[in-house]
C-alpha cells in the first residue's frame, strides 16, 4: 500500500509525458482482475474510514456522557436516549455499536499495520544481513527461522501471551504493546525468508559487484542497492501477513489475550457480543464480523492479484 | 542416514530445552500466581504458608533446576488451581482434542479431495470459479466468527445441533474415552469439527486442484485414455493416486496446526479440550498447566517435524546431501 502512494508523483508525471512507465504497466495489469479491483476499492474504502472515522462515526463510544447502560442491547434501528439512532443496533454497554465498529476497525487496522511495518523492518535487515554476509552468520538466522516456521503463527503468539500474561491490574497500554510484540514475532521470520531468498538472487548480479568494486559501505551496497530490488516479493508478503496479522489479532482478542477491553478492537467486540448470541441477540457479533471479514477479504484479494502481477515468471 | 538423524535428533532436543527456559522463565518473570489464589483479605502469615507451599520463594534458577529434572521424570508440577498433577489434567483432555483434530482432518479430506479435482479437471466451469472462490473465503474467514455463526444459525435459531460440549455419553474403546459412539455424540461433533476444518479444507482444495491441472496432462494418463479406459477409472485411480502424495504430506504436516487451532474452536464450542484447558488456566494464571500444555504442544510438533524431515530425506537424497553440506 505504501507502495502505490509513494509512486503517486510518478504517474502524474507519466501522463503529462504520456510514456509508458513501469508503474503504468503494473497498473494496467492488475486493473485486468475486476474481482482485484473490487478488493482494491474495499482496501481503500477501510482505510478511508479508519482514517477520518471519528468524523463519521454517528456517536463517540468512548465518550461516557454519551454512553448509558440503558441503551444496552438494542436491536438495529432502535433509537438510542440520547435521540440517534442506532443503526447497527447497540452492544452490552449501551454503546453504539456503528461507533464502536468504526473505532474498532481503526485499532484493528492499526495494530495490524504497526506490527507488520516492525516486522518487515526486522525481516528485512536479518534477511538481507543473511545473504549478504552468509555463512555462520546465514546458516543461524536461517535456521532460527526455519524452526520458527516450523510452528503455526497461533502457537507461537499463544506461548508468547501465555508467558508473559499479567495480572488483572495490568495497564492497558502494556497489553497493547504484548500484542504488537506477538504479532512481531509471529511475522518477521516469513519477511527474512522472503527477502533471503531474492537477495541471494539479486546479489551475484553485476551491479552488485559494480557496487562493491566503487568501495561503497557495506551498508550502502545492502540498502541502497540490493533492498531496492528485492521490493516485489516484500510487497506480497506484506499484504498476505497484514491480512493474517488481523485475522490472528482479532482471535487473539476473543480469546481473552489480545487487547484490552479498553480498546475494543473488532475481535473483542465480537467476543463481548458473543455472550448474548445464545439469546438470539445476533447483532452484536455479527456486524463486527462482516467488517473484519472484509477487510480481510479485500486485501488477500489484493495481495492474491499483486503475487500475480509483481511474479516476473508470470510476465509477458 | 545415521548422522542426518542424529543431527535432527540434537536439534529438536536443543529446540525443547530452549522453549522450556523461555516458557518457565516467561511465566515465572511475568504472573503472580499468588495474586489470583490468596483471598484478599489473607494475611501476611497466610500468604508466605502458600508461596512456601507451592516452592515459589525459591530463586530462579533453582525452581527452573527444579522443574527440570521432575519434568525428566514425567512430573510437570502439580496444578494450583485442581491440584492434581498437570500432565494428569492434560492427558486427560487430549482425547477429545484429538478426536476434534482427527474429525475436522476427515472433513477437510472428504469433502476437499473431490471439490479440488473437480476444479482441476474442469478450471473454466463456472462451479469451479464458485469452488476456487469459496477457498478464498474458507482462507479469509477468521475460524472463531464462523463458529459464533454457526452456532447462531443451527443452535439458536434453527435449534438443530447442540452448540456446547462433547454429550453426554462417553463410552471406552480400547481405553480411549469417545463420544462418537452415540448420536447424540456425533450431533455434539459436528459443528466444531465443520468449524476448525474450514481453513484446512481451502488448503486442500487447493492442493488438490493443483494436483490435477498438473497430472492430467502427463503422458500416462493421455495413455490411460488411448487405452479406452473409463474417465471414471482414469480419475478414481490414475489422477486420485498421484495427487495423493503431496495431499498426504502436507496434511501430516498440518495435523499440528489443527491441535494448536484447537484452542480457538474448544473455546467457542466449550469442547473440553486441552485447548479449553490452556485458556482457563492462563485466565486463572495456573502456571503448572499452562507450562505443562506448551511444553507438551511443542514436544508433539517437534516430533511431528522431525517424523516429516526423516520421511522427506529418506524419499528424496538430495535432502540430505544438503543438510550435511551445511
Amino acid at each position: 500500500m505504501t507502495a502505490v502512494q509513494e509512486d503517486r508523483p510518478a504517474v502524474a508525471a507519466a501522463k503529462d509525458a504520456g510514456v509508458e512507465t513501469p508503474f503504468r504497466r503494473f497498473l494496467s495489469d492488475y486493473v485486468e482482475s475486476p474481482i482485484a479491483v473490487i478488493g482494491a476499492i474495499g482496501v481503500v474504502l477501510v482505510l478511508f474510514v479508519a482514517i477520518i472515522g471519528p468524523f463519521l462515526a454517528p456517536t463517540d463510544p468512548y465518550d461516557l456522557a454519551q454512553v448509558s447502560i440503558m441503551d444496552s442491547r438494542l436491536a438495529p434501528g432502535e433509537q438510542m436516549m440520547t435521540g440517534t439512532t442506532a443503526i447497527l443496533g447497540t452492544d452490552g454497554a449501551g454503546r453504539d455499536l456503528l461507533s464502536a465498529m468504526i473505532y474498532g476497525l481503526r485499532i484493528s487496522l492499526g495494530v495490524g499495520i504497526g506490527s507488520g511495518v516492525i516486522a518487515l523492518l526486522i525481516g528485512c535487515t536479518l534477511g538481507l544481513i543473511a545473504a549478504y554476509v552468509g555463512g555462520r552468520t546465514d546458516a543461524f538466522i536461517m535456521r532460527v527461522v526455519d524452526i520458527q516456521l516450523s510452528f503455526p503463527a497461533i502457537l507461537i503468539a499463544l506461548i508468547l501471551l501465555a508467558v508473559m500474561k499479567g495480572g488483572p491490574n495490568e495497564p492497558s497500554y502494556f497489553a497493547i504493546f504484548k500484542i504488537i510484540v506477538a504479532l512481531v514475532v509471529v511475522q518477521w521470520a516469513y519477511y527474512a525468508r522472503t527477502i533471503r531468498g531474492s537477495a541471494m538472487v539479486e546479489r551475484r548480479k553485476e551491479y552488485v559487484e559494480a557496487a562493491g568494486s566503487l568501495a561503497l559501505s557495506n551498508r550502502r551496497v545492502l540498502f541502497r542497492h540490493l533492498l531496492p530490488n528485492c521490493v516485489a516479493p516484500i510487497i506480497v508478503v506484506g499484504t498476505m501477513q497484514t491480512a493474517s496479522a488481523i485475522s490472528l489479532e482479532a482471535t487473539l482478542s476473543f480469546l481473552g489475550l489480545g487487547l484490552p477491553q479498553t480498546e475494543p478492537s473488532l475481535g473483542k467486540l465480537i467476543s463481548n457480543g458473543f455472550d448474548y448470541v445464545m439469546s438470539g441477540k445476533y447483532w452484536i457479533s455479527v456486524f463486527p464480523g462482516l467488517a473484519l471479514l472484509f477487510m480481510i477479504m479485500s486485501i488477500n484479494l489484493v495481495g492474491d492479484r499483486l503475487r500475480d502481477v509483481l511474479n516476473p515468471r508470470l510476465q509477458k | 542416514m545415521t548422522v542426518f538423524i542424529i543431527r535432527r535428533l540434537m536439534q529438536a532436543a536443543l529446540v525443547v530445552l530452549v522453549m522450556s527456559f523461555l516458557v518457565f522463565s516467561g511465566v515465572f518473570l511475568v504472573g503472580d500466581p499468588v495474586e489470583i489464589l490468596v483471598a484478599d483479605d489473607a494475611d501476611q502469615a497466610e500468604r508466605e504458608m502458600v508461596i512456601k507451599s507451592l516452592g515459589l520463594d525459591q530463586p530462579f534458577h533453582i525452581q527452573y533446576m527444579r522443574f527440570l529434572t521432575r519434568a525428566a521424570q514425567g512430573d510437570l508440577g502439580e496444578s494450583f488451581v485442581f491440584n492434581e498433577p498437570a500432565l494428569l489434567l492434560i492427558l486427560e483432555r487430549l482425547p477429545a482434542t484429538m478426536e476434534l483434530a482427527v474429525a475436522a482432518l476427515m472433513i477437510a479430506v472428504v469433502f476437499g479431495i473431490p471439490l479440488g479435482v473437480w476444479a482441476g479437471l474442469k478450471p473454466d466451469a463456472i462451479s469451479s470459479k464458485v469452488i476456487m472462490s469459496g477457498s478464498i473465503l474458507g482462507f479469509s474467514l477468521p475460524t472463531f466468527w464462523v463458529g459464533i455463526m454457526m452456532i447462531l444459525l443451527f443452535a439458536v435459531i434453527l435449534g438443530l445441533l447442540p452448540s456446547t460440549g462433547r454429550g453426554d455419553e462417553i463410552h471406552y474403546v480400547l481405553g480411549f474415552p469417545t463420544s462418537l459412539l452415540t448420536l447424540d455424540g456425533w450431533s455434539h461433533i459436528l459443528l466444531p469439527a465443520t468449524n476448525l476444518a474450514l481453513f484446512k479444507l481451502s488448503l486442500v482444495i487447493r492442493l488438490a486442484r493443483a494436483g490435477t491441472r498438473e497430472v492430467v496432462h502427463q503422458d500416462y494418463i493421455k495413455f490411460a485414455r488411448a487405452k479406452g479406459l473409463t474417465d471414471r477409472r482414469v480419475i478414481l485411480v490414475h489422477v486420485m493416486k498421484n495427487i495423493l502424495i503431496p495431499v498426504v504430506t502436507v496434511l501430516g504436516l498440518e495435523f499440528g496446526g489443527l491441535v494448536a487451532f484447537s484452542v480457538v474452536t474448544e473455546t467457542v464450542f466449550a469442547w473440553p479440550g486441552i485447548g479449553k484447558l490452556l485458556i482457563d488456566s492462563i485466565g486463572l494464571l495456573d502456571r503448572p498447566v499452562i507450562v505443562a500444555y506448551l511444553m507438551i504442544i511443542v514436544l508433539l510438533f517437534v516430533i511431528l517435524n522431525l517424523l516429516v524431515d526423516i520421511a522427506y530425506s529418506l524419499l528424496d537424497p538430495r535432502v540430505r546431501l544438503q543438510d550435511v553440506k551445511a
